[in-house]
């Protein structure tokens, strides 16, 4: 059994402050649920209750003792107002990025992440409009290009995501 | 409560990914949970990969061998062993760099199961943390399972499809594997040199370029796993297994690395040995026997759905 007051005294010398008490109040803050943490700081939800609870002092994860750092100093900024919620959670994600992870979180999102880098790609180099004047003068002869023209080029998210859920089969 | 090929019935969503979900089911006929990955029959590409898999059956204690499949309407399901402990890629986000104790023995029982997958004639083409699959062995020794079979080759076959030839993932995939060479199993090799690195630096590779391994004990083996020209690495898993068996590794101190169970918690009705009576509904249990499927989902972490990761990653190289 490990030694919970211990481990506490030696999260307050590490971090300051236990990491329960820490977590706690970014949650509340934040209005955020423990599973939602665990994803921001990309450790899993075993880790994270292992470490609020004391049965061990240390996140291994250098990234994820970043991305709490940069937590915490968000959490204050909207504590006082000086800082919305989304902008708050924007700037954890921001913040080191979560490698080839690990949480369910992350797998769920790989397919939106990518269906955005690469409309970005492509509205980085022309309008919509354009786009979609591009795939009027090639679909006649090559409709699977003009899709991705309408789909990366002009298209919602949505539909970008259906698209590379799509031809990843 | 829905079965299956009326065999299998489904208990609860273990992990989400490009390909289609992984569920913990109940095997009816062998009274056993399993894991089981469904997916629609979207397109021949990915039909092939999945059939592929399903028929890949290496009998080896760090590899997960399906154990059977089915098939009902426009779904195909097939099931392999549940294993519990998460991915390296989960174990590598939770604890970062590895201690040397650990890289020892998660490469031998790497290179020990791709002993195995080579010698039944098969490269495996995508070793790398999120196919690592753990047990739950808390702060005991690990239990490594070598998983996800989905673009497994082999050297002697024909090419059935191009699409399968370009699925690689960035970073661990060997250089002339990249540049389109044919299946080799000295390509697992250069992956499993990837993946230490991975272990002892706690940093990806990069997904261009060549990995090179930090200095320290385990350098000569990473150095020759790691070679751009496949005829410098070493000949075969076996050969690897015994110079990595031969670095002398120390104790390191700290906090024991942990693997932690990553299962969902038991739905309503379903315990350690399978389905368990319920109690006559009161209003209150009714209402929380809801439709679980989200909550699952969200504490189903890597597990097996690990495995589903690589077709994620897959789909976005595509």
């Amino acid at each position: 059994m490990a030694d919970v007051d211990a481990n506490r005294a030696a999260q307050r010398e590490i971090y300051g402050e236990p990491l329960g008490d820490v977590v706690d109040r970014c949650k509340a803050v934040l209005g955020l649920t423990q599973g939602r943490v665990a994803g921001l700081l990309g450790i899993s939800a075993p880790m994270l209750s292992q470490v609020m609870s004391a049965q061990r002092i240390k996140i291994g994860n250098p990234a994820a003792v970043q991305r709490l750092q940069v937590l915490v100093e968000t959490t204050a900024e909207v504590a006082t107002g000086d800082l919305g919620v989304e902008a708050a959670i924007a700037r954890v994600e921001a913040a080191g990025h979560a490698g080839e992870a690990l949480t369910g979180t992350a797998r769920r999102s790989t397919a939106r992440e990518t269906a955005a880098a690469v409309q970005a790609v492509f509205r980085s180099v022309a309008s919509a409009t354009d786009h979609l004047a591009a795939a009027d003068l090639v679909g006649e002869r090559h409709p699977e290009i003009a899709e991705l023209l309408r789909t990366y080029g002009a298209g919602r998210l949505d539909e970008a995501v259906e698209h590379v859920t799509r031809s990843g089969g | 409560m829905q079965v299956f090929a009326g065999r299998y019935q489904l208990v609860d969503v273990l992990g989400r990914g490009g390909m289609g979900d992984v569920w913990r089911v109940w095997d009816l006929r062998d009274g056993v949970y399993r894991a089981a990955k469904l997916q629609r029959q979207a397109d021949s590409a990915s039909l092939l990969r999945f059939v592929r898999e399903s028929a890949t059956r290496i009998d080896h204690p760090h590899v997960v061998a399906p154990t059977g499949w089915s098939a009902e309407d426009d779904t195909v399901l097939f099931a392999m062993p549940v294993v519990d402990g998460g991915s390296v890629a989960v174990l590598l986000a939770d604890h970062g760099a590895l201690p040397d104790t650990w890289v020892a023995v998660l490469g031998g029982q790497l290179l020990d199961a791709l002993q195995a997958v080579h010698a039944a004639g098969l490269v495996h083409r995508d070793v790398k943390p999120a196919n690592l699959l753990l047990e739950a062995t808390g702060t005991g020794s690990p239990v490594l399972r070598l998983s996800d079979f989905g673009i497994a080759a082999s050297p002697d076959e024909p090419r059935l499809t191009r699409v399968t030839e370009v699925l690689h993932t960035p970073g661990y995939s060997a250089p002339e594997a990249r540049a389109g060479a044919d299946p080799d199993p000295r390509q697992d090799l250069y992956s499993v040199g990837a993946v230490l690195t991975e272990l002892l630096t706690g940093e990806r590779p990069p997904a261009t370029g060549s990995v090179s391994p930090p200095a320290g004990p385990f350098a000569p083996v990473l150095e020759r796993l790691l070679a751009p020209h496949p005829d410098d690495r070493f000949p075969d898993a076996a050969t690897a297994a015994v110079a990595l068996s031969a670095v002398p590794v120390s104790e390191h101190g700290g906090e024991p690395v942990e693997v932690f169970s990553h299962l969902p918690d038991w739905p309503p009705g379903w315990g350690p040995s399978g389905p368990v009576p319920l109690a006559p509904p009161a209003p209150e249990a009714a209402k929380r026997a809801g439709p679980p499927r989200t909550t699952w989902a969200a504490a189903g972490l890597a597990v097996v759905g690990a495995i589903l990761l690589a077709a994620a990653v897959v789909t976005g190289l595509r």
